[in-house]
């Protein structure tokens, strides 16, 4: 029941909100060092990768059973054994993205505005509240992801419009000045977060019936990209390359340096307020699919007593990377090649298996 | 709503009302600062303090003077080893929590700055409460502890004379530019950065028996000076000052004068100026000129004698002059930065966005190139008239 009232169109919105936050924790802060002045166009190089991804998974998808998601697939690709383990390994890998995501947002929060502050606080609080919307199913999640997609958008918008002012240009021209090579390279943080999507838009099979989702999904991601790589330029054009890399939350930074005059001086607080809404999106998403493949693993649970178990586990993974920011930024980047095998590996291998096996 | 369901909520409601009132758990809830016992510092000064120490000096401007108007804005001082540490140290001194939020001028005084700024520009990056956007000074001559001092009075603070100066010397709608973000990302393209000088002057009015009434000094905005790897190293003289502002196209307030074949005086501001980097390169490649081409735009203010401005050769004459003096003011500017071998200007940066199909060998050769190729600045532009001077008042107005 509840699947049908979720759309392809629902999913992407709900997946834009929660992007943005992580997305903007690596541009220009992971882009910047790798192409320089290039930093910030670094989604759109991303872009046609990750849709030429999508493609590749959308046409499996589409020959498979409409309720058929990633553990059909794996199971039909791989046998229940492999496919249940590798099951298992997606949902273990969105619970940990989901600590790390959690403990950054926490972080955010201790080590700018409420300092002195216990970190458990923040991570109880949105645990609970993503619990509490979660339980009501994903089709919900979604609903509240179109809330927070008009709200976020507007945030991210007026920052832009107000900072594209002070912008130089030769701090983003030409963008192949430290290298093609870097430029290039530079696009792949940014898949790797993109990446976060793939395990959650078809953890529970096509969520559109009229063979419109690839489309859908395209113009969704690529509004994203393009607005990522708009904030990108406006904090590279404001701070230069090398700052921008230096500062701790480069946008937030941002949102401190945009003034309009007297009139909206200091709004970074409303920008870092509003910001909630994306790490909550992502969080929602990823409890809600780790809640799906649950399911699939052990078929008589119960739905939302495995999303109250992932939000716990979160909770504990979250606390257990008991680390400063700069050792969490680390971990992140020895965490990217895992999260792309897991991402983008496992399932675009089993689309090739079962294209080669002629199973589809 | 289950009886379950309801026992559980009411459970979750009371241990939240618990833990928001009972006051015994300040370790895990956000804490409030009273508000009454905040100060806000608009003002910091850097000078070097004893053995070496930075010495941080901080001024609350007038704000801080709500409770009681007859005293002067709240000084604070302390040395430390670094910056930060200063700042730390001012908690215990004031009466109350130092805020730095709200900071938004930085004076450093020259011993400091020939000393090096890292510490500073690195706290300022760093630190979550300060703005990138707080405007930096070079005080010469003198310390900025007795800037903050000598030009605070009953009425006038440091802070507001600095915001003063940045809002009135900037073009329409331009932000001040000498700013830490701006400071950063200067030093970070060529290690060189432009700062703004400021020299303090005896107040005429000022009376030691007045009591606060009059600050004891005034401070003016001198020219600049460029530090490189975040050491003063150069002082701009004030012709090579206006050029260099002209070629960055922010001085407004710019003014020339420009004497006529029949001696007649004309008074011209300067209302815009904007600078176009054109390169030449030889058939190997190598950058052999670089011309500035500075499009001006002045306005005439005054005319002691007579002129027929509907004369086209008096007017060419007044605009020749015009530009010949802007176009010497940033020869000036360019002469100095080859001649000390520091791009203050940041020439390169301009090429290599301007053409970037030479970025690469622009960047591989700039040191070897920069002493030797020839810089040339030219003025294009026209005298527009600001009101009929020739007409009686009641008309030209």
């Amino acid at each position: 029941m509840e699947q049908e009232r979720m759309t392809t169109r629902q999913m992407a919105i709900l997946l834009f909100c929660g992007l943005l936050a992580p997305l903007l924790r690596v541009i220009p802060e992971e882009t910047g060092p790798l192409a320089g002045e290039g930093g910030w166009a670094a989604p759109l190089l991303a872009l046609p990768v990750f849709l030429l991804a999508l493609w590749a998974l959308g046409r499996t998808f589409r020959r498979l059973p409409r309720t058929a998601g990633i553990p059909q697939m794996y199971r039909l690709a791989y046998g229940a054994g492999l496919g249940g383990l590798l099951t298992a390994a997606t949902a273990l890998w969105l619970a940990v993205m989901g600590a790390f995501n959690l403990r950054l947002y926490g972080e955010s929060f201790v080590s700018s505005i409420y300092t002195d502050t216990n970190i458990w606080l923040f991570l109880v609080v949105m645990m609970a509240v993503v619990c509490l919307v979660s339980c009501r199913g994903f089709a919900t999640v979604c609903r509240m992801g179109r809330l927070f997609f008009y709200v976020l958008v507007i945030t991210v918008g007026l920052v832009i419009l107000l900072g594209v002012r002070e912008v130089r240009l030769y701090h983003l021209w030409p963008v192949w000045l430290q290298g093609w090579d870097g430029l290039l390279l530079s696009a792949g943080p940014v898949l790797s977060v993109l990446g976060f999507s793939v395990p959650i838009l078809y953890c529970k099979g096509r969520t559109s019936e009229h063979g419109q989702g690839e489309k859908i999904l395209a113009a969704w991601f690529s509004l994203l990209c393009l607005l990522l790589s708009a904030v990108g330029a406006v904090i590279i054009g404001l701070f230069g390359w090398q700052t921008a890399i230096r500062l701790q939350t480069p946008f937030f930074s941002m949102a401190k340096e945009v003034t309009l005059g007297e009139i909206t001086e200091r709004i970074e607080a409303i920008v870092a307020a509003v910001w909630v809404f994306s790490d909550l999106a992502m969080l929602a998403a990823q409890v809600c699919a780790i809640g799906e493949y649950g399911k699939e693993l052990w078929r008589g649970g119960s739905r939302r007593w495995l999303i109250c178990g992932a939000g716990v586990v979160v909770i504990l993974g979250a606390a257990w990377m008991d680390s400063a920011t700069f050792e969490l930024q680390e971990l992140w980047k020895g965490l990217q090649g895992w999260n792309a095998v897991i991402c983008y590996g496992l399932p675009l291998s089993a689309c090739l298996l079962l294209r080669v096996r002629r199973r589809i | 709503m289950t009886g379950r369901k309801k026992g559980g909520l009411l459970l979750i409601l009371a241990l939240g009302l618990y833990l928001l009132l009972s006051g015994s758990s300040s370790d895990l809830l956000p804490w409030a600062r009273d508000i009454t016992q905040v100060r806000l510092m608009r003002t910091m000064a850097l000078d070097v303090g004893e053995e070496d120490l930075i010495q941080v000096t901080l001024s609350g401007g007038l704000q801080q003077q709500n409770e009681d108007p007859d005293t002067i804005p709240l000084l604070l001082s302390q040395q430390g080893l670094t910056v930060f540490g200063s700042v730390q140290a001012l908690q215990t001194e004031s009466d109350g929590y130092v805020e730095m939020g709200h900071l938004s001028d930085c004076v450093i005084g020259e011993v400091l700055a020939r000393e090096g700024i890292e510490g500073l520009a690195d706290f300022l990056e760093r630190d979550f409460s300060m703005r990138l956007g707080t405007r930096l000074f070079l005080l010469a001559g003198d310390t900025g502890e007795n800037a903050l001092r000598m030009t605070s009075s009953k009425t006038t603070a440091l802070t507001d004379r600095l915001e003063s100066i940045s809002q009135n010397r900037t073009y329409g709608g331009k932000d001040w530019p000498f700013t830490v973000r701006a400071y950063l990302a200067e030093t970070e393209d060529n290690g060189v950065a432009l700062l703004p000088v400021l020299e303090l002057a005896d107040n005429p009015d000022y009376d030691p028996e007045s009591q606060g009434e009059q600050p004891e000094r005034e401070i003016h905005l001198t020219g600049l000076a460029y530090l490189t790897d975040q050491k003063l190293t150069g002082t701009l003289t004030g012709e090579e000052s206006r050029g260099a502002s002209l070629l960055s196209g922010w001085d407004q307030l710019d003014r020339f004068q420009v004497e006529l074949p029949n001696g007649t005086v004309a008074g011209i501001r300067l209302v815009l100026s904007q600078c176009r980097w054109e390169p030449e390169f030889d058939e190997t490649g190598r950058l052999t000129a670089v011309t500035a081409r500075l499009e001006v735009q002045g306005e005439l203010n005054e005319l002691t004698g007579w002129a027929d401005l509907t004369d086209t050769t008096v007017l060419e004459a007044l605009e020749q002059g015009f530009l010949s003096q802007v176009a010497g003011l940033a020869q000036a500017a360019l002469d100095r930065s080859q001649g000390d071998g520091a791009d203050f200007l940041h020439i390169r940066r301009q090429l290599v966005y301007q053409c970037p199909a030479h970025s690469t060998r622009l960047l591989a050769h700039w040191e070897d190139w920069f002493p030797t190729v020839e810089l040339r600045a030219m003025a294009e532009g026209r005298v527009e008239r600001s009101y009929d001077v020739d007409l009686p008042m009641e008309e030209g107005a």
